[in-house]
């Protein structure tokens, strides 16, 4: 006879428990999701080095399987699974979920790039002792940052801090040595070894409603306490962005508070800071222009993106 | 809201479980790299956004009830205004529609036991859910159900002291030249902060003296060891209130118990539920959504944040006033202090005996005349804990007078033993409360209150100024203002010489007076030695 894999075993210590909790959430496929269990789940509990009790493991991926909606969709997550599932079967209730969770977030974020993600993770992985899922999580969330979620600068920024250095330079996706005091100053700074601050276009940001944009008119900007926010209508939102990505959340309403840049804008579309200029035609029919530190935002008549203009290095 | 692709029996009800509560929900925590690993997925509620533990606590009782335990009696009314109610049958029972948010008492009480970590005792008929109720707790604990499962004692007449607590390692007993090297192989069940005790009334009676060991002071000793428990909530079973398991359940650990909650019946509408669980193999103690368990930190915090809503001194008064009532008994001595049922139990008469002998007081109007003993300070520790529970649950600032009636008569339950011969049961419409334990309770409350109310005690307490004065403290307080005082209360007990009848808070004021003159007369002893 055969000897059972770790899965194998747990499902069938856990058999009773597994059916009433597939009929419980009244999945429509079974043979999909059957499929789901040996192709996917099964590989990672048997990746995992749980031979002693499988259990655990097992019934954490086996619930988030009930929950993850379209199986299809968890593919690349349970693919990814099993190549943490020494991190997996170390933290079965921690290492699954969030892993899977964070690839949710990175594909909704408009700037989130969730395949380079899993790849920056992976590599993190090799270096990173199964024992230690904490600095594998942190270091995914510096690699989540530079993969496109503005939103976890401060904090990225944070616990990047206490990565160690070769670690951290496969998060921000570098080989030279990372200036952290630099990208704190700097939200448009490269990770790599810095080159002369010039003025240019970094990024812009938002769309039409019409193709998948939060904007159903072309915004305007402002900038209040160092934030900025655009307005469409009655409609606000607040922009984090910066040189991984961008964020827009909805807010009530903008604070009103002050904001001054080194930057302005002339007629005709000449960006200056007192030094030196830049030229951006687009902007010469600006709507509303705001400022903040060496960063300046515009918006036009004629699109729905607003433009930032910054002096940064890269 | 549910989560894609889950079943009703992972819904936990949305917060808030009580609109316009005290406290209000938590702010949204601060965008951390942590949020990019939090929901919608998981498995242990990290995802789910931070809530107050008092709303935690609700969402565990509304999933119990909407998908455990098949209890729909809402027997723990509460009133928000007026609350209809009908009379039916000949008997005129009464039914009251709450129109308050009200409660199943075999889930709120475990549920409470839980959050304060004290000890319940659930009794019923076999197969209404004790077991399954306090598993529940169990996984609210965050123990895996098997944890759980293979956790619980189960009472049975050979269960030894060693099956309880641990076994002495074999090589050691052959080794050891002294007790004290003997190591024990300790139960796991002693480190879990839920613990059940199946059937308990099945123990022999020296394994109970082992549990009571561990139940009162936390610890078990084997072979001269020792083991320190956590602080616990204990779940025990029996199917027979009346200790008529195979061994009778020992008075000190009955004692023990803080509080006793009844499986009610099922309720044959209910039956399209069974069949759903029976058809569908669901089990509901393998579906609780993580939202609703508690970690060890939560589960400590909870208990603190419970310890820490007040009593007002309304409230306290009105529990006083209640206790007060019950421990005289004038005829047991004759020293004033000795007048009570502990003495005639202590000389081994029956307190009914003795009280049918007295004639100054009306036996039916005096409260204390319906029961054989008197409170003791264990019971009144268990009430104010899970009346302050339930404050917490029911998102209160502060014990209610509402919240203190809805448990008294589920921790008196089996502490206040009623005079089953006292008249007061043959007085029409009270013959129901020489078997509904929880409604004579309730009643004998809320008689207590209106005698409160209409000796206006909360407007003209003699006894409480005097005590209050006292308070303040003796530093610098000269000897006639002393003297004045001490005048007051002799004054105040010639009074009552004169006009009143001893019913029991009026005997508790008594020697409240005299504890105090005694105070005034050794510090005057000291002013006037005092060089």
């Amino acid at each position: 006879m055969a000897t059972l894999t770790p899965f194998q075993r747990a499902l069938a210590a856990g058999r009773d428990r597994y059916n009433a909790r597939y009929r419980q959430a009244r999945r429509r496929d079974p043979a999909a999701f059957l499929a789901h269990l040996r192709d996917r789940v099964g590989p990672v509990v048997d990746a995992a080095g749980v031979e002693a009790d499988p259990v655990p493991l097992t019934d954490v991926l086996v619930e988030l399987s009930l929950q993850v909606g379209e199986l299809d969709r968890a593919e690349a997550g349970f693919a990814l699974l099993r190549e943490l599932a020494p991190f997996a079967g170390v933290a079965p209730r921690r290492v699954p979920a969030a892993v899977l969770n964070a690839l949710r977030h990175l594909a909704d974020s408009p700037t989130g790039d969730p395949v380079a993600w899993s790849a920056t993770v992976v590599e993190l992985a090799a270096r990173i002792p199964a024992r230690d899922p904490d600095t594998l999580l942190a270091a995914g969330g510096v690699a989540a940052w530079r993969h496109g979620l503005a939103r976890l600068r401060p904090s990225a920024l944070a616990r990047a801090a206490a990565l160690r250095p070769d670690l951290l330079g496969i998060a921000l996706g570098t080989t030279s040595t990372v200036d952290l005091s630099a990208l704190a100053a700097d939200p448009w700074a490269s990770p790599a070894a810095a080159g002369r601050p010039r003025l240019q276009v970094v990024r812009r940001v938002g769309a039409f409603t019409g193709f998948g944009g939060a904007f159903r008119r072309p915004p305007l900007i402002h900038a209040a306490e160092g934030r900025w926010y655009a307005t469409v209508d009655e409609q606000t939102w607040e922009i984090t962005t910066d040189r991984f990505g961008h964020a827009l959340r909805r807010v009530a309403e903008a604070p009103t508070g002050p904001a001054t840049g080194d930057l302005t804008l002339r007629p005709g579309g000449r960006v200056v800071d007192g030094r030196d200029a830049l030229d951006v035609p687009e902007l010469a029919t600006a709507t509303s222009v705001a400022a903040v530190g060496a960063t300046l935002a515009a918006t036009t008549t004629f699109s729905h993106s607003i433009v930032f203009v910054a002096r940064t290095t890269g | 809201m549910l989560v894609e692709g889950t079943g009703p029996y992972q819904h936990v009800s949305q917060a808030p479980t009580l609109p316009g509560g005290a406290h209000p929900a938590a702010e949204a925590e601060e965008f951390d790299v942590a949020a990019l690993y939090a929901g919608p997925l998981g498995t242990d509620g990290a995802g789910a956004r931070a809530l107050p533990l008092d709303e935690k606590l609700r969402q565990a009782y509304f999933w119990i009830v909407n998908h455990a335990i098949i209890s729909p009696h809402y027997d723990v009314e509460f009133a928000e205004g007026p609350s209809p109610s009908v009379t039916l049958g000949d008997s005129k029972a009464r039914l009251t529609l709450p129109s308050g948010q009200s409660y199943s008492s075999f889930v709120l009480i475990p549920l409470l036991t839980f959050a304060v970590r004290r000890r319940c005792l659930l009794v019923g008929g076999p197969g209404r859910g004790k077991t399954a109720s306090a598993i529940l707790m169990g996984v609210l604990a965050g123990y895996p159900l098997r944890e759980v499962r293979r956790a619980m004692q189960h009472g049975h007449p050979q269960l030894t002291i060693a099956d309880l607590l641990g076994t002495p390692l074999p090589a050691d007993l052959i080794k050891a030249e002294r007790i004290g090297d003997i190591d024990i192989a300790w139960r796991s069940w002693l480190s879990m902060r839920v613990k059940i005790v199946d059937e308990y009334n099945r123990i022999p009676t020296r394994t109970q003296s082992a549990l009571l060991t561990l139940m009162s002071d936390g610890y078990a000793e084997v072979f001269d060891q020792i083991y320190e428990a956590t602080d616990s909530a204990w779940y025990l079973t029996a199917n027979d209130d009346g200790g008529g398991g195979t061994y009778q359940v020992i008075e000190a650990l009955r004692d023990r118990i803080d509080v006793v909650v009844h499986a009610l019946q099922f309720n044959s509408r209910f039956l399209g539920e069974l069949v759903t669980r029976i058809e569908q193999r669901l089990r509901p103690e393998e579906l609780v959504p993580p939202e609703i368990v508690f970690s060890a930190a939560e589960h400590e915090r909870v208990s603190a944040e419970i310890l820490r809503v007040p009593l007002p001194v309304g409230v306290r008064r009105r529990l006083e006033f209640f206790a007060a009532q019950f421990e005289l008994l004038e005829s047991a001595g004759e020293q004033f202090e000795y007048r009570t049922k502990d003495t005639a139990k202590l000389a081994g008469v029956d307190p009914h005996l003795l009280a049918a002998t007295e004639t100054g007081r009306d036996r039916i109007a005096d409260l204390g005349a319906q029961s054989l003993n008197g409170l003791s300070v264990r019971a009144l520790q268990s009430v104010i804990s899970y009346a302050k529970a339930l404050a917490y649950f029911r998102d209160r600032e502060e014990v209610g007078l509402d919240d203190l009636r809805a448990v008294l008569p589920f921790v008196l339950h089996d502490k206040l033993v009623p005079d089953d011969d006292s008249p007061a049961f043959d007085e029409p419409g009270h013959r129901p409360y020489r078997t509904d334990r929880v409604s004579w309770i309730r009643q004998l409350f809320d008689r207590a209150c209106a005698e409160y109310d209409r000796l206006d005690l909360d407007v003209d307490d003699p006894v409480g100024a005097l005590l209050a004065e006292f308070d303040h403290g003796l530093d610098g307080l000269g000897e006639a203002e002393v003297t004045a005082r001490l005048a007051r209360i002799e004054g105040l007990l010639a009074e009552w010489a004169r006009d009143r009848k001893l019913y029991g808070h009026v005997y508790d004021d008594a020697l409240a007076l005299k504890y105090l003159h005694q105070r005034y007369v050794n510090y005057r002893a000291w002013l006037r030695w005092r060089p």
